[in-house]
């Protein structure tokens, strides 16, 4: 049974170039204990879905057209904002990049977290202040008795991101977005939150979906992977068979475009060509034909659907799951992989 | 070859706003980029390295030391003298959305280094924009748009073109790359190697990303906490890195399955309390085996023998060090 069941999501905004379609017939499962990852670039939807995940589409501006979000037996896109809110504090938390933006300036550590629990968890104050000065401990705050009196500025960037992480993580949510949760922190940290992300799905059975442009993040610490792409989902797998051999040829193309650590450095790297995908100005047929080095006529004209590869040897086999939206999908995966391992 | 630009003991320190405490943000850093090479800075936030870059660019102060360009030394330039040596020096910064004026079209934002570096004429200013953007792989007609018209790596490209149109020697490049979406990065360290190649320049890096070193840069300094632990060439560096810090980010770049023993703790001392002796022994794996001497002395920066004139300040590597490569204290 899946945790969380994201069934045809579609979020509209509208612009002053018209309106444009974040996300747009999204789908995705994640299950307790599991990490799942949205992978994707600049108007890809990935921070967008974070959004309609926590029932922030209408705060931000945008409309959920379509969809549901199934969590315990309910659609909580049914929800009103009062018993959103209750969702947020208790079931499912959001950990985000800019941790600045997200603590009261004008209130202190300690008493933003001990409200949490106070009124989440029931704790008297004094129980509370004593459970919070815990958290910011496991968190790997140093000092984490005084930290309760600092204001959020006195801190620095990676102990306001891990105060962040602590005040999700008291209330025992099951569910955890953390969009680009690492990438302002230094890499020892980095793997640290990530660290601490995985002890709450390995003890208590937490999900997490994890938002990144990350690719090598994603395929060290996922379990499966969705990648993104003007809004819709373009490939499906489990993280390992992701990387180890795409699919879709954009996923391959990222890959490929990463500058590496090992190995002989090529003279130039393989550049993905073209811009990031403009939603208001979305081409006909795949979102990214226009970037595509295997685009054909049909793929100009007809939008490909996310599907499997009809294929019954002992490799596909594996795969059951997988998924891709590409014409070309069997050339691709039918090639050698592009290395052993991601 | 010889030194493009060299930091001599360099030491910038800082006093913290509205407080009595000082802040050692660069201690004695002595460095050289040869021309037309390519120097990796690289260490964690309040490691310096920006700081270190900020000193060059005359934007900071510098307490101690100097920095010599072209052979001249910086703090001895009179003002016109130092305005000229700073048209030698370009500047791309991380954001593209914050470090272009939104008002201004490409026209403007590329015909306002030519007025400085001399070029008023508006028909030679509109031949050499015209000639920058193409360098770049940008349209001629793009010359009347404005940046929020652009994506981010349009709006880098243009960035790299305004740095390009003084005819600098040297670019100073603080992440490139990192505010941008991973398909359009190699597009931009693509032009950034073919620009290099063509125009001869040198770049100063300053970056996290060890793919990008990798992929760019001829030599690598290592700062922790102010202080240089390791100088190396690329190619050795990823080979194998002398200083524990320096194998701990690598490993932790790699996403090694040992990373978390590479570094023992993941939280950097706080800078107004530095540890004593080797600023790194308290998250150092290998503290154990220096003795005492980590803890107590802080290690000299030593040069390796012969051919890799690495440098490493680590009492654990000292035995094999050959001489001393300034940076005594």
């Amino acid at each position: 049974m899946s945790l969380l069941d994201v069934k045809n999501l579609r979020v509209r905004y509208d612009g002053p170039r018209g309106p444009v379609w974040a996300v747009d017939q999204l789908s995705f499962e994640l299950s307790a204990g599991e990490l799942v990852a949205l992978v994707g670039e600049s108007g890809s939807g990935k921070s967008t879905t974070a959004l309609a995940l926590l029932g922030l589409v209408p705060i931000s501006g945008g409309t959920i057209e379509t969809g549901e979000l199934w969590y315990e037996g309910r659609n909580l896109l049914t929800l009103s904002e009062g018993e959103w809110a209750k969702v947020r504090a208790s079931e499912i938390a959001l950990v985000f990049q800019d941790a600045a933006s997200a603590l009261n300036p004008y209130l202190t550590i300690g008493l933003q977290i001990s409200e949490v629990l106070e009124t989440h968890r029931g704790l008297s104050r004094r129980d509370a202040r004593k459970e919070a000065a815990r958290a910011l401990g496991d968190v790997g705050l140093p000092d984490p008795e005084a930290k309760l009196a600092n204001y959020p500025h006195e801190l620095s960037g990676g102990q306001r991101q891990r105060a962040l992480l602590a005040m999700a993580l008291v209330a025992k949510p099951r569910v955890i977005v953390a969009d680009e949760p690492t990438s302002a922190l230094d890499p020892a940290l980095g793997l640290h939150v990530l660290e601490l992300l995985e002890r709450e799905r390995k003890t208590r059975g937490a999900g997490v979906v994890l938002v990144s442009h990350d690719l090598e993040l994603v395929a060290a610490h996922a379990d499966r992977t969705y990648v993104l792409y003007a809004g819709r989902v373009v490939e499906h797998a489990s993280a390992r068979e992701l990387f180890a051999a795409p699919w879709h040829p954009y996923t391959a193309a990222l890959w490929r475009a990463r500058a590496r650590l090992d190995g002989e450095r090529p003279r130039r790297l393989a550049a993905v060509p073209g811009n990031p995908v403009d939603l208001a100005n979305l081409p006909a047929g795949c979102a990214f034909h226009p970037r595509c080095e295997l685009a054909r006529e049909r793929c100009r004209s007809e939008r490909p659907e996310l599907s499997g590869v009809l294929r019954s040897d002992a490799r596909m086999s594996l795969s059951a799951a997988r998924r891709a939206a590409c014409f070309e999908k069997e050339s691709l995966a039918l090639e050698r992989p592009l290395e052993s391992e991601p | 070859m010889s030194a493009l630009v060299e930091f001599v003991d360099l030491v910038v320190r800082f006093r913290e706003r509205g407080g009595a405490r000082e802040l050692t943000a660069v201690d004695g850093v002595t460095l050289a980029l040869e021309r037309g090479g390519a120097l990796a800075l690289v260490g964690e936030s309040g490691s310096g390295k920006t700081t270190l870059a900020r000193a060059l660019l005359g934007l900071v102060p510098i307490t101690g030391g100097s920095i010599r360009f072209g052979g001249r030394e910086l703090g001895a330039l009179t003002a016109a003298e130092r305005r000229a040596v700073s048209r030698r020096i370009g500047v791309v910064f991380q954001d593209p959305f914050a470090s272009l004026d939104p008002r201004m079209s490409v026209a403007e934002l590329l015909a306002e280094p030519l007025a400085i570096h001399g070029i008023s004429d508006v028909r030679e200013q509109r031949a050499r924009s015209f000639a920058l953007l193409e360098a770049v792989g940008l349209s001629t007609h793009d010359i009347v748009r404005h940046p929020h018209e652009f994506s981010g790596g349009q709006r880098q490209r243009i960035a790299i073109a305004r740095a390009l149109a003084l005819e600098p020697e040297l670019l100073v490049l603080d992440e490139p790359t990192s505010a941008l979406d991973v398909s359009v990065q190699a597009q931009i360290l693509n032009l950034l190697a073919s620009l290099r190649e063509r125009l001869g320049l040198a770049y100063l890096f300053i970056t996290h990303d060890l793919g990008l070193v990798h992929q760019m840069c001829d030599s690598i300094a290592v700062l922790y906490f102010g202080r240089l632990v390791e100088t190396n060439r690329v190619a050795s560096f990823f080979r194998e890195p002398l200083h524990p810090y320096a194998r701990a980010l690598l490993a932790l770049a790699r996403r090694e399955a040992d990373a978390r023993e590479r570094i023992v703790a993941a939280e950097a001392p706080s800078p107004f309390a530095l540890p004593t002796g080797c600023s790194f022994h308290p998250r150092c794996p290998r503290r154990a085996e220096g003795g005492g001497r980590c803890e107590g002395e802080r290690p000299p920066l030593l040069e390796l023998a012969l051919p890799s004139r690495a440098s490493v300040a680590c009492h654990l590597r000292a035995p094999t060090a050959v001489s001393d490569a300034g940076n005594p204290r």
